[in-house]
């Protein structure tokens, strides 16, 4: 039989990868994402007896990381540092190379960028994103419409340059109604 | 399906083989391109997320948590040393240990456990008394009998303490029941953790705490779990 150390083992092999790069990909600092998962591996040997089922304890993780950075960033918020893209290939031309395509992202201002990397690292319907982040289907799908939009934008216009501060104020109340 | 639909979905759900927005791609020559382009936007996408996860992440995650796990212990051992030196003491003041402010930590950290372990309010169960039983027995906690309509049964730590964590089926909403060993209230009290209401119950060397939304009768819970719950630890 597992022991529940064996469980918790097997838990941060398989899911540690997905989590940093969620984690990072939110508060966009190596040290601090790497500190997120830590703390929600911390949480998560609390509550490993209720995390028997692999999808629930994924998005539960994925929902904990998120929680708790944005407990983090009430209290710190990194510095936007120059986006690192050493381990991307090299630009091709193309409008999509990923080196634009991280910057563009990581530009998008945070509730934008959350529901999009949920979409493409966890593979999430929008079902499922609209339980774990607690909010309705449809301001999900504006969200995810707006975020490939102003994504599109940025890499048309070749300038990703602003991030959460000046883009939040602007978007407001018609969120649900795309 | 029409072009500003088919671009709507293509703009929430590029990776969707609806069989709909394919038809509607290979029929209409102004959407085909940008069904082209959204592919192409999803393949940088995927790369971009790709961020490179440090070396030897998953070891340093466990190697601290060995570290905490390790201090834990030594500080539990540390508290048995402690306690056995002044166990006269410790059981003469034990029934006055969890005044008023004790309740506010604990109706504190009922809130907590309730945000985080949705899991449970999620399982639809149904288990077994020998599972619920069988989720106990490693707390030194014993059932006797059926507590009925039981749709989780687990353990969760209250107060530092491995302690037991059932879901009932209320008439109208999960009713959640912690069973807290070591944990000893004065007195029945109500608490309001959230949105919840609850009422945590002294019941031989434990406490019993049922919460649940506003509507549920938690005394009566309380009373039902109590005549069943055997504490060994106590």
């Amino acid at each position: 039989m597992t022991s529940r150390r064996q469980r918790f083992e097997a838990m941060v092999h398989a899911l540690s990868g997905d989590l940093y790069r969620y984690a990072y990909m939110l508060c966009r600092d190596r040290a601090m994402a790497e500190d997120l998962v830590q703390e929600t591996f911390a949480r998560a040997w609390r509550y490993l007896d209720g995390l028997r089922d692999e999808a629930r304890a994924r998005s539960w993780l994925m929902t904990t990381v998120r929680r708790e950075f944005a407990r983090q960033f009430e209290r710190y918020q990194p510095p936007i540092v120059d986006v690192e893209t050493d381990d991307l290939p090299g630009r091709t031309g193309s409008e999509t190379d990923a080196i634009a395509v991280r910057r563009a992202l990581l530009a998008l201002p945070v509730k934008y960028r959350e529901v999009l990397v949920l979409q493409v690292i966890g593979g999430y319907s929008g079902d499922e994103m609209a339980q774990m982040l607690e909010m309705p289907r449809a301001t999900v799908n504006t969200r995810l419409f707006r975020a490939r939009q102003r994504l599109r934008a940025m890499l048309e216009s070749g300038l990703p340059a602003t991030g959460d501060t000046q883009t939040e104020a602007d978007d407001g109340a018609q969120e649900s109604e795309a | 399906m029409n072009c500003l639909e088919f671009r709507r979905r293509l703009a929430t759900d590029p990776g969707s083989r609806d069989p709909e927005l394919v038809a509607h791609a290979r029929g209409c020559s102004e959407c085909a391109p940008a069904l082209a382009r959204a592919a192409r936007l999803e393949q940088g996408l995927h790369q971009a997320v790709r961020v490179p996860v440090p070396e030897n992440l998953a070891s340093r995650i466990l190697l601290r948590h060995s570290f905490d796990d390790r201090h834990r212990a030594r500080r539990r051992r540390l508290s048995l040393a402690l306690a056995a030196s002044v166990v006269v003491l410790v059981a003469g003041t034990l029934a006055a240990r969890f005044g008023a402010d004790d309740v506010s930590a604990l109706e504190t950290e009922v809130l907590s456990l309730m945000r985080n372990a949705t899991y449970a309010l999620e399982a639809t169960g149904p288990v077994s008394a020998d599972a619920v039983a069988e989720a106990l027995r490693p707390i030194g906690l014993g059932m006797e009998g059926s507590i009925g309509n039981v749709t989780f049964a687990g353990r969760c730590v209250v107060k530092g303490t491995l302690s037991g964590h059932i879901v009932l089926r209320g008439s109208r909403a999960p009713i959640t029941v912690f069973l807290i060993p070591q944990t000893l209230v004065a007195r029945r009290e109500s608490i309001h953790p959230g949105a919840w209401n609850g009422v945590v119950v002294p019941h031989s060397s434990g406490t019993i705490a049922v919460v649940a939304e506003p509507g549920e009768t938690l005394d009566a819970v309380a009373e039902r779990v109590g005549a069943m719950v055997r504490w060994s630890t106590g």
